[in-house]
């Protein structure tokens, strides 16, 4: 799956909880601990890492 | 039946081996006598160290993700534990094949992995590969004792299918501390015909000391320990030496096929056992046959999916309604195993999703998923706008509405 966009997401106590991703090439949603040991997260930060931004929270 | 009583039995004067019968003869030991190994016995069966096989769903039974036709996108796709690699010009599928009798005969699996070349690439570029990879935890490989003067030698056996014959590769990609790969050539001899394979793995193959000095150690945790890599197509960037441990990127060597070379290829894989120990065909261990509900349960580990076809409801979790906002729910999904890491929680649009009470069914306008990965055994799942004319009575199960593509995926993946 392509990431489109990736979003911060909170708790309902406004603590971050985990990173919303949409795909471009499917209609799902993710959502991603902020966890090194997680291939989805490593995968976030190679996207950041070719210059794309993680928009924040609501 | 004569008898013969002697204390020893030595060779004649300048000999130094005794041989018993003769090839095809059956020396039978009587049920309760011992035989006691005071020196070195060898091409005996030894015990294994480990109880559970290393190579997670290497008979290929377990597709939680689906077993039909998959076009692969560089990731899990079909079958548990393996990763489908291309990055080529062409393309390939994976699907689960079906043994017809005469290959449960031979190879006794009832399943193998298929992968059909789809669409070719006659000359691979530098950068690019196709390939086919079971990443290892690294705390289940502690019994290596990769680091140490006492590395292991490791055997992997496999039944191996295609239709275009030549020289193929396996690599074992040791992926802690410092990443070290070794590829290795095997032989497919016969067209369209399965061939059980045995290769060695030494830890000091190349006459290098790179597994068994500090650098080779792989760190006692969840993270990714060893990569077994079957090999499809490799540009000549990972091309190595045979049997030569490296630190650098080698998957295989430049005698590798290019098995992407024409959409008439096709290749089958099952029964990937790998052994601590050094094995012949002649000697290498049973395959370890687990049930299938242990074998799922294992695969569960780093991937679990909820759904299917055959759900007309898929109930997600128990939920509590927000005293002060009876419009809004929220639940823990019991997950059946804990994961090997914070896990990530994929699922479809909120349209899909309804909350079930008492008086009827309401819809949710949005859902989230709580997630936060601290819990290896648990998600948490919210249906923050419940719209209807029920919505501000009894809110109780949260339920994914019923289509085949519907599913909530949980992963943990290497």
């Amino acid at each position: 799956m392509i990431i489109s966009t990736v979003k911060k997401s909170n708790d309902l106590n406004g603590k971050f909880m985990c990173y919303v991703i949409n795909y471009s090439d499917d209609d799902r949603i993710s959502c991603v601990p902020h966890n090194e040991a997680n291939t989805d997260y490593q995968n976030i930060l190679q996207w950041v890492a070719d210059g794309n931004t993680i928009a924040e929270a609501d | 039946m004569s008898t013969i009583e002697v204390n020893k039995i030595t060779p004649v004067s300048g000999g130094t081996a005794i041989q018993v019968g003769e090839s095809g003869d059956t020396i039978t030991v009587p049920s309760g006598a011992t035989i006691t190994n005071s020196g070195t016995a060898n091409n005996f069966t030894s015990y294994r160290p480990n109880a559970q096989a290393l190579i997670i769903n290497g008979n290929m039974d377990v597709w939680q993700r689906g077993t039909a036709t998959v076009t692969t996108t560089g990731d899990y796709v079909g079958v548990d534990r393996f990763k489908i690699s291309e990055d080529t010009d062409g393309s390939y599928s994976t699907q689960r094949h079906t043994m017809s009798n005469a290959e449960f005969t031979t190879t006794g699996f009832g399943y193998a992995l298929q992968a059909d070349c789809t669409g070719t690439d006659a000359s691979i570029g530098a950068t690019q590969s196709a390939e086919i990879t079971q990443k290892i935890e690294a705390q289940n490989l502690q019994l290596l004792q990769y680091g140490t003067s006492n590395a292991k030698n490791l055997t992997l056996a496999f039944w191996v299918k295609s239709s275009k014959t030549g020289t193929y590769c396996v690599a074992i990609r040791k992926r802690d501390t410092t990443s070290y790969d070794i590829p290795i050539e095997y032989s497919i001899s016969s067209a369209d015909t399965w061939e059980k394979k045995v290769i060695n793995i030494s830890p000091t193959a190349g006459s290098t000391s790179f597994i068994t000095s500090s650098a080779g150690a792989i760190t006692n945790d969840n993270g990714d320990g060893l990569h077994v890599t079957f090999c499809l197509a490799i540009g000549s960037n990972y091309h190595g030496t045979n049997n030569t441990w490296v630190a650098a990127t080698k998957l295989s060597t430049s005698n590798q096929v290019n098995w992407m070379d024409s959409t008439d290829n096709n290749f089958y894989l099952t029964g990937v056992q790998l052994e601590v120990g050094e094995y012949t065909s002649a000697t290498i261990p049973p395959f370890q046959h687990e049930t299938y509900a242990e074998n799922l349960r294992r695969c569960m580990r780093y991937f679990y999916i909820l759904g299917g076809v055959t759900d007309t409801q898929k109930r997600l979790s128990v939920n509590f309604c927000n005293p002060s906002n009876r419009n809004q729910t929220l639940g823990l999904h019991h997950l059946p195993v804990p994961m090997r890491t914070a896990q990530t929680v994929t699922i479809p649009s909120a349209s899909d999703f309804s909350v079930t009470h008492l008086g009827g069914s309401n819809a949710c306008n949005s859902v989230t998923i709580n997630n936060d990965g601290a819990l290896p055994n648990n998600a948490m799942l919210s249906c923050l706008a419940i719209t209807g004319a029920n919505a501000s009575t009894d809110c109780v199960m949260l339920e994914m509405t019923y289509a085949s593509t519907n599913t909530m995926e949980v992963s943990a993946e290497l």
